[in-house]
């Protein structure tokens, strides 16, 4: 069994001055990326997949060469190869589009992705891989009960806190949701020895390879970038930490 | 042109985010959005509820699917295409909630048309329409130009426009859609729904006051300060789901897309940064007040009293002042 992981590169710590529109896209500057959190989880469950049913695992990365760190982690962690897609957008239809053409050639019985992304905030990317794949789907999942030759039972979440166990045919989408294991620590020792394994080419994004399969999901333009607006700020209480308690436990009292 | 909302089944009403939908589509002239239509798969929808979109939509669609496909989201994205596609400028809005995140991606996929999700604005000018979206966990917005010339599928963030619904006003046109074989599951099979039961029968949705906390919290020692803080006030403890992930409460005391919506009196966030799966769940409370020491989080938009302190430092100082009268 071959599971793929997409393991997204994120900026941290970014504001208004650090993110731009260019080229159609939202840029970020040159800041070091992490392994997005959700997808942080998405790893874990391959691990897990791994260990259990003893698959072969690959990390995807689409990114430029500094999100190279996102795979050398998962190198780390204990994924079998890592391969990095050249490129850079913050378009989900595109992200998913420049993933298939090496998910083709893998492969795999299982692709896991995070439920969504801490940046774009969206979760767009594994379902559009199911589509583009002609593969099963299911979302926020929380739990792999049972895999077959053919099927996999999962548990996956409705919202509102109903869950529910599906069934479903292999190969599959499964879009993790977080907190489904815990994440593992890896030592600095494990990193630094993950630095000496190569990262395979895994082609490039472009734009025109695309562009007839998903030119009618691309009709939208990023026009401006701006912070969210603060009009409905609080009213902030100052003064010692003594007398902010006092007045916040006295808003309360007359509230209720 | 016509505007299709997608009806996810709920309890005993309407989904709140049907009528916040339905409440803006229906302020956009007609001439631009062409009749507003409610689609609902299955039969969840009683007289009482039928009532409630009387007003709100222009006509429902009644798909008659087996019972035995409620959730599954391959039939559900099936009936969706077919129904939106019919039409050369079909709009599909739904809401960004676990179902929406995964129908409203194949949908726009399967019909080649933009997809925006998460959405917090949407204006209609003509052939575009100018939607924002909050990214970098709601730090920022985005305003994206969208195409409608084909149609579009539009998700929308709970809480970010008004219900505008009133009480029910006259009839409303129904049609049933008999069910077509070609819609039938061939991936997918739903075993069983379960619901996340709370153990010890606290029901954080009947709370007037919610104590909540984050994972700004620190670690689950400091649970113990406030257990004592919200047993003071008379409320129950909730949370956001890292909370949940990291194993230090359990998930029935979850607050956010993935777990329970609340609208107590009072929310006190504790150490909550303000993140959209959040604070669509409780942005319904009657009065938030937040305690965060990033003086920027995006909490302290939502809120109507705000602390910039360390929630380690204080609670204890709640908990003295409480103890102190």
């Amino acid at each position: 069994m071959r599971v793929a992981v997409c393991c997204k590169g994120i900026p941290i710590g970014l504001n208004l001055e650090s993110v731009h529109i260019a080229e159609g896209d939202i840029k970020s500057q040159g800041t070091d990326l992490y392994i997005n959190e959700f997808d942080a989880y998405a790893l874990e469950v391959a691990l897990d997949l791994k260990e259990s049913y003893g698959a072969e695992t690959f990390a995807l990365s689409l990114g430029p060469l500094r999100s190279q760190e996102v795979l050398y982690f998962s190198l780390a962690k204990g994924v079998d190869q890592a391969l990095r897609v050249d490129g850079e957008t913050n378009r989900p239809e595109l992200a998913a589009g420049s993933l298939v053409q090496i998910l083709k050639e893998i492969e795999p019985q299982i692709i896991l992705t995070g439920v969504q992304s801490t940046d774009w905030g969206g979760g767009e990317v594994g379902v559009y891989l199911s589509q583009a794949l002609n593969m099963s789907l299911a979302y926020a999942v929380v739990e792999i009960s049972q895999i077959s030759d053919t099927s996999i039972r999962i548990k996956k979440e409705l919202g509102g806190g109903k869950i529910a166990e599906v069934a479903l045919k292999l190969p599959v989408v499964l879009c993790i949701q977080s907190g489904i294991k815990p994440l593992q620590y890896v030592s600095a020792v494990k990193r630094k020895k993950a630095r000496k394994i190569q990262i395979k080419p895994g082609g490039k994004l472009n734009l025109k390879d695309m562009e007839q399969s998903i030119s009618g999901l691309m009709s939208y333009e990023f026009k401006e970038v701006t912070l969210t607006p603060r009009e409905g700020q609080a009213e902030m209480l100052i003064g010692t930490r003594t007398e902010m308690a006092v007045k916040l436990l006295q808003i309360i009292n007359e509230s209720v | 042109m016509e505007s299709f909302i997608y009806i996810e089944p709920s309890e005993a009403d309407i989904g709140p985010i049907t009528k916040q939908i339905a409440s803006r589509i229906k302020e956009i002239p007609p001439e631009l959005r062409g009749p507003l239509k409610g689609i609902a798969i299955g039969h969840h929808l009683d007289d009482y509820k039928k009532s409630q979109l009387a007003g709100l939509i222009d006509e429902l669609i009644i798909v008659d699917s087996p019972s035995e496909y409620a959730y599954n989201t391959e039939v559900i994205s099936n009936i969706l295409t077919d129904i939106v596609g019919e039409k050369d400028q079909g709009i599909l809005f739904l809401g960004f909630t676990h179902q929406g995140m995964e129908l409203g991606p194949v949908v726009g996929w399967r019909l080649g048309i933009p997809v925006m999700t998460s959405c917090v604005s949407f204006d209609w000018h003509g052939k575009e329409a100018y939607a924002q979206r909050t990214i970098f966990e709601g730090k920022l917005l985005v305003t994206c130009s969208v195409n409608m010339e084909r149609g579009a599928v539009i998700s929308v963030q709970k809480g970010a426009w008004k219900d505008l619904s009133s009480e029910s006003k006259g009839d409303l046109p129904l049609t049933t859609v008999t069910w077509k074989e070609a819609w039938a599951a061939e991936k997918t099979e739903i075993l069983a729904i379960n619901e996340d039961v709370a153990e010890d029968k606290e029901d954080i949705t009947k709370a007037e006051i919610l104590v909540s906390i984050g994972r700004g919290l620190g670690g689950p020692e400091y649970l113990p300060d406030v257990k004592e803080l919200a047993d003071s006030l008379g409320g129950m403890i909730s949370c956001t789901r890292p909370v949940i992930d990291l194993g230090w409460l359990p998930s029935y005391r979850q607050v956010g897309i993935s777990g329970k919506t609340v609208a107590p009196l009072i929310y006190l966030a504790l150490g909550i940064s303000g993140q959209n799966n959040h604070v669509t769940g409780m942005d319904g409370s009657e009065i938030i007040i937040a305690v965060n020491k990033d003086p920027s989080a995006p909490i302290f938009n939502l809120a109507n009293y705000g602390v910039v302190d360390d929630i380690l430092e204080f609670v204890p100082e709640l908990l003295r002042q409480i103890k102190d009268k």
